[in-house]
């Protein structure tokens, strides 16, 4: 029978990447004093699958890689040898080159086998000295002894249970059965009848049985070794408390869940279906209107059941797609590990909010991004230890990255505690790249200019931030995620980098407001509220409509005006103003009246059109009209500042 | 009525390549992915063979395997151990654990095909 192993070929290469990053995981936490023997084994267990797998499907450049590693990884795990730094280091490196290993294998490409010897070798020198190859080999040998007397003492074992197969003497042993013991019963006359065979799997009787010799003697020689059973089984109980003294059954719980792999693709299809479904409830609940009263009523029942059922949908849909940001965040400790090794500056890593979940999606491109901030962090941000000294803080620089959940948005942080950043030397680095820049700007419209293309300011360009190409990508990745990018600074303290990213990129809640014969639709998250203003509330100044309501003053934006558009109103008093809020700003929306609450699906404008400035994007209304979703965070910037507004209050 | 074999193996891929062996071959076909979730299925079900992975988190095979030949349903089983240790140390503790016999990672198909037909004979 022939079986077609190509088929398994995905799940291992998951399952190995997943044991990389364990491995790679332990390693960077692993305590060098006191390691942690389940830590140890788990880093085992993690090289032992992979060559396991790669056994059997064929990767031998990964398999003799894992072989080496696994040796070495034994010998921790069984105290032979200490872990030290050098040591988690050659581990590292080594499971780096796996995970190059991985990728050729994963992509088809020729095995650089001269890289293989490199990477097999390197770990070799990691054994300690006096661990010979030959008591490598023999641990690791494809095929082992019986310990039983009656077996001759050589490399090879032979038995004849399997004379079918064809394969020398020489071949080595790949299964084989345990005998009885000699003159407990006749498996003896089977040993010697199967040594011209290739032992190719093994058996154990149980020595000297009763119940061994019983099934013998009812069944033919051959078989007889097979069914043996022990006598009297041991009792385990002892052993299995011994074996497992280390293991927090909650972690391994944890990341033992029950799970199935499935396709992105099919999730995405699944998503873009609950949008398509989303739509079409929206049309029911268009047409439910023209109904007559009696119909109108049970109509409307039913819609709210489908709303319901459909929102479920949606939420569960889209919660397939959601992973811990940790997955992204994981990463840093070793790059934290490397760059701080590189730079000479000690670094503490702190990781807070892991378990916040975010859209797959959106935590593969952050991972970019957010390797350049932390990158720069640690490169620019954080001192040399002599100048932190000097300015009387701890050797020890502190990184911390955060993750929360903050409506229906991600916050992101990137806190570093160094010298924050300097003034001065953005402005005259500014004025040599030729941006716009004066002294008297605001300490955030100084920061912003570190966003803008072309711009650095380390005075010696490192290999580890770049040439200062950075920070303008990673604004335009990020908002290319609907997100955004902030800064905070404090001299002497650190900084603080803030990503802002919407919780889900499909379907938003959202309210409908018409103005003239467009509809509009602005994110439910931003509305404080919405009304039809007071008399007397409404204050002009110059050409700036302020709105008091509430002891603030609300700059108001007449969409018409951005839009473009013929409205039914121009006078706010008679129109509706839809107070919102950004993180920056508070204002209101002028529009001529509301149409009601719902989700929409969002449909990318830039990728059927082009980039509208203050549309996020469109969607289908349920009347099968297109309406705009307004981006009311970039609206917000062409609103008058409320600096100024309080003054004027 | 086919012999059922369960397979325990925290390796996803391991699991799925035997599964997909033993069921191409007629065998119905169980997969558990440590040594306490194989134990927990063994007291509710009884499976003609257990074929069992050594290295595993939470039990191992060894004690699984213990642990399976103190349930009298289970005492004269055969339980093979697949592991990639082919050691003598290794084959001591599956003889003394009660195993039926071993078999060596890495394997084809083939060979796998024949042991478990040797052991449900």
């Amino acid at each position: 029978m022939s079986v077609d192993l190509k088929q398994f070929h995905q799940v291992f290469f998951e399952e190995s990447q997943e044991h990389l990053d364990t491995m790679e995981q332990l390693l960077m936490t692993l305590d060098l004093q006191q390691p942690d023997a389940e830590e140890l084994n788990s880093i085992f267990r993690a090289a032992h699958s992979i060559k396991g797998g790669s056994g059997i499907f064929g990767f031998d450049a990964l398999g003799s890689v894992t072989h080496v590693m696994e040796n070495l990884l034994d010998r921790l795990r069984k105290g032979l040898q200490q872990p030290d730094t050098e040591l988690v280091d050659g581990l590292l490196k080594a499971v780096d080159h796996l995970g190059v290993l991985l990728l050729q294998y994963r992509q088809d490409e020729v095995i650089d086998w001269n890289f293989v010897a490199q990477a097999t070798s390197h770990v070799e020198t990691l054994l300690a000295d006096g661990v010979s190859q030959g008591s490598d080999k023999d641990k690791s040998a494809p095929y082992g002894l019986f310990e039983d007397p009656v077996l001759p003492d050589r490399a090879e074992e032979k038995w004849g249970l399997f004379e079918g197969i064809e394969s020398g003497p020489e071949k080595s042993e790949a299964f084989g059965f345990f005998e009885p013991l000699p003159g407990a019963i006749d498996g003896a006359k089977e040993s010697a009848e199967s040594e011209a065979g290739d032992s190719a799997f093994g058996f154990f009787d149980e020595p000297a049985s009763g119940v061994v010799a019983e099934e013998l003697g009812s069944s033919s020689g051959e078989k007889s070794g097979l069914v043996a059973a022990p006598g009297k089984p041991p009792a385990p109980k002892s052993v299995a408390g011994k074996k497992m003294p280390g293991v927090s059954p909650t972690k391994m719980v944890a990341t033992e869940s029950t799970s199935i792999r499935v396709d992105v693709d099919k999730v995405d299809k699944l998503i873009n279906l609950v949008g398509e479904l989303v739509i079409t409830q929206s049309m029911l609940a268009v047409l439910g209107k023209d109904l007559d009263e009696q119909q109108a009523e049970r109509m409307q029942n039913v819609l709210g059941e489908l709303e319901r059922n459909t929102r479920e949908i949606q939420e569960s849909v889209m919660s397939i797609r959601m992973l811990p940001v940790s997955f992204v965040f994981n990463r840093f400790p070793r790059v934290v590990r490397d760059l701080s090794a590189k730079l000479g500056k000690d670094i503490d890593l702190h990781i807070e909010g892991g378990n916040t979940e975010l859209d797959k999606s959106l935590i593969e491109k952050l991972v970019d991004p957010l390797t350049h901030l932390v990158r720069n962090s640690i490169d620019h941000g954080i001192e040399s230890p002599k100048a932190r000294a000097a300015a009387g803080k701890p050797a020890t620089g502190r990184v911390t990255l955060t993750a929360a959940q903050q409506g229906g948005n991600i916050i992101i942080g990137i806190h570093d505690d160094g010298g924050g950043l300097n003034r001065d030397r953005i402005l005259s680095k500014a004025e040599e790249n030729g941006l716009s820049a004066s002294d008297t700007m605001s300490d955030e419209d100084v920061w912003a200019l570190i966003f803008q293309p072309g711009f650095s300011t380390a005075e010696v360009v490192t290999d580890v931030s770049g040439r200062g190409v950075g920070m303008d990508v990673v604004r335009r990745n990020i908002s290319s995620l609907g997100g955004r990018i902030e800064v905070s600074s404090t001299p002497g303290q650190g900084s603080v980098f803030t990503i802002v990213l919407p919780l889900t990129l499909a379907i938003v809640d959202g309210m409908g407001v018409r103005v003239g014969d467009q509809t509009y639709i602005i994110p439910l998250v931003n509305i404080v509220e919405s009304m039809q203003p007071p008399e007397k509330s409404v204050k002009t100044l110059g050409k700036d409509v302020l709105l008091h309501v509430r002891d603030y003053y609300w700059p108001v934006l007449p969409l018409y005006q951005k839009m473009n558009v013929k409205p039914d109103c121009v006078d706010p008093e008679k129109a509706i103003v839809v107070l919102v809020e950004t993180s920056k700003r508070r204002f209101g929306l002028m529009v001529d009246e509301l149409v009601g609450q719902q989700q929409v699906v969002i449909k990318s404008l830039e990728k059927h059109y082009r980039r509208i400035p203050g549309v996020a994007g469109a969607t289908i209304m349920g009347d099968g009209s297109v309406a705009l979703i307004l981006d009311v965070e970039s609206l917000a910037s062409s609103v008058v500042d409320p600096v100024n507004l309080e003054e004027i209050a | 009525m086919s012999k059922h074999v369960l397979v325990v193996d925290d390796s996803a891929s391991i699991r799925q390549m035997v599964e997909f062996t033993l069921k191409g071959a007629g065998y119905s076909v169980t997969a558990a992915r440590d040594g306490e979730e194989a134990l927990s299925l063994c007291k509710s079900n009884t499976y003609d063979c257990v074929l069992t992975d050594q290295n595993m988190p939470k039990m191992d095979g060894i004690t699984l395997i213990k642990s399976l030949r103190t349930l009298p349903a289970y005492s004269r089983k055969p339980i093979l151990v697949l592991t990639t240790e082919a050691g003598d140390a290794m084959k001591a503790q599956g003889r003394a654990a009660g195993a039926t016999g071993w078999m060596v990672k890495p394997f084809d198909p083939k060979s796998l095909l024949d042991v478990a037909a040797k052991v449900m004979a």
